[in-house]
């Protein structure tokens, strides 16, 4: 059985254009108990934002007109804004290729989630940030979460590498959660 | 991949202030969630026709914008799982796949968005899934993997 969750001093960014997939969002964060939610619609909101204040949590879409989601994680990881810079960042996206896979992880985000949310897919994605202890490591061109170690049972330990050529064909290929997780992992 | 630093490990104020006492078991915290989701099938319902008739408004202009198109379709495809109209969104899921696929187009590109969007219409009228909804959607399916693997 899982340990008991308290998320009620988590202040939690919530990142995405649709004012309408927010607000499920939202509503699901709340539902899990987050104390303080925070929404901005745009990259550049997001940015004003993390210059002021500090967040345990950081959900983003992927896809946004202007700074794209990707643009401004990897912003956040190279920029000395506070605690925010080694954020726990999960990343959504209803156009799961494995091309915007790639891209999500490669910007630094420990987890992306494919849209439409489920509950349960974000709880555990919650559950497992709070257990990751993997460093956040900075080089000249990835920062975020150090890939080198597997961060989940069964197989934790030292893995392969990840950067891996992709077949423009494949680069199409709609990838289920479970293959998102793969890659992340 | 040359290291310049690593920050220490456990660093995620998270991981700490899960653990506070007054916590909930996963079974509970999904049990809200569920909740919270059900309210939000009506809630939603509204913004969801508001926009599937935007799109066919977009959809009717000589020459759709596709960012645009793609924007809306990508609302209608995120709320039409939440309001049950799994699908009307997996068309508008098939119709962003479209607007990617058939960008170097632009004639096929205004078809298709056309042809998703009367599609979705027609899926969003009946509420069971009948013989012609089936084939519908099976046609924009086998239209999208011929659009991938050409």
């Amino acid at each position: 059985m899982s340990e008991k969750l308290n998320l009620s001093t988590a202040h939690v960014l919530v990142v995405d254009d649709s004012a309408p997939f927010t607000e499920i969002v939202v509503q699901l964060l709340q539902a899990f108990g987050v104390g303080d939610v925070s929404c901005c619609q745009s990259g550049e909101e997001a940015k004003a934002r993390c210059e002021l204040e500090n967040f345990d949590l950081i959900l983003c879409d992927v896809e946004m007109p202007g700074i794209k989601g990707y643009e401004f994680i990897q912003w956040l990881r190279r920029a000395a804004v506070g605690r925010n810079s080694v954020a726990p960042i999960v990343m959504l996206t209803a156009h799961s290729t494995l091309a915007k896979v790639i891209l999500a992880r490669d910007s630094g985000a420990n987890f992306l989630i494919a849209k439409p949310v489920e509950p349960k897919t974000l709880l555990d994605r919650i559950r497992w940030l709070a257990n990751d202890v993997r460093p956040i490591i900075r080089s000249a061109t990835y920062v975020g979460p150090d890939r080198r170690f597997k961060a989940r049972f069964p197989n934790p330990g030292r893995r392969h590498g990840d950067n891996v050529e992709v077949p423009p064909e494949d680069a199409k290929v709609e990838l289920s959660q479970e293959g998102i997780d793969a890659l992340f992992d | 991949m040359s290291l310049e630093a690593a920050v220490k490990q456990g660093t995620y104020r998270l991981s700490q202030l899960v653990k506070l006492p007054g916590g909930r078991s996963d079974a509970e915290l999904l049990g809200r969630a569920e909740g919270k989701l059900a309210a939000l099938k009506l809630q939603m319902l509204a913004p969801f026709d508001l926009a599937l008739t935007e799109l066919g408004e977009m959809a009717a202009l000589p020459a759709a914008a596709p960012t645009d198109v793609y924007r809306k379709a990508l609302i209608i495809s995120e709320l039409g799982v939440v309001v049950g109209h799994e699908r009307v969104a997996r068309a508008s899921f098939l119709l962003c796949d479209w607007i990617e696929l058939a960008a170097a187009n632009p004639v096929a590109l205004q078809r298709g968005i056309k042809l998703h969007v009367n599609a979705m219409r027609a899926l969003r009228r009946e509420a069971t899934m009948s013989a012609e909804q089936v084939a519908l959607l099976s046609g924009l399916e086998a239209l999208a993997q011929q659009q991938r693997a050409g």
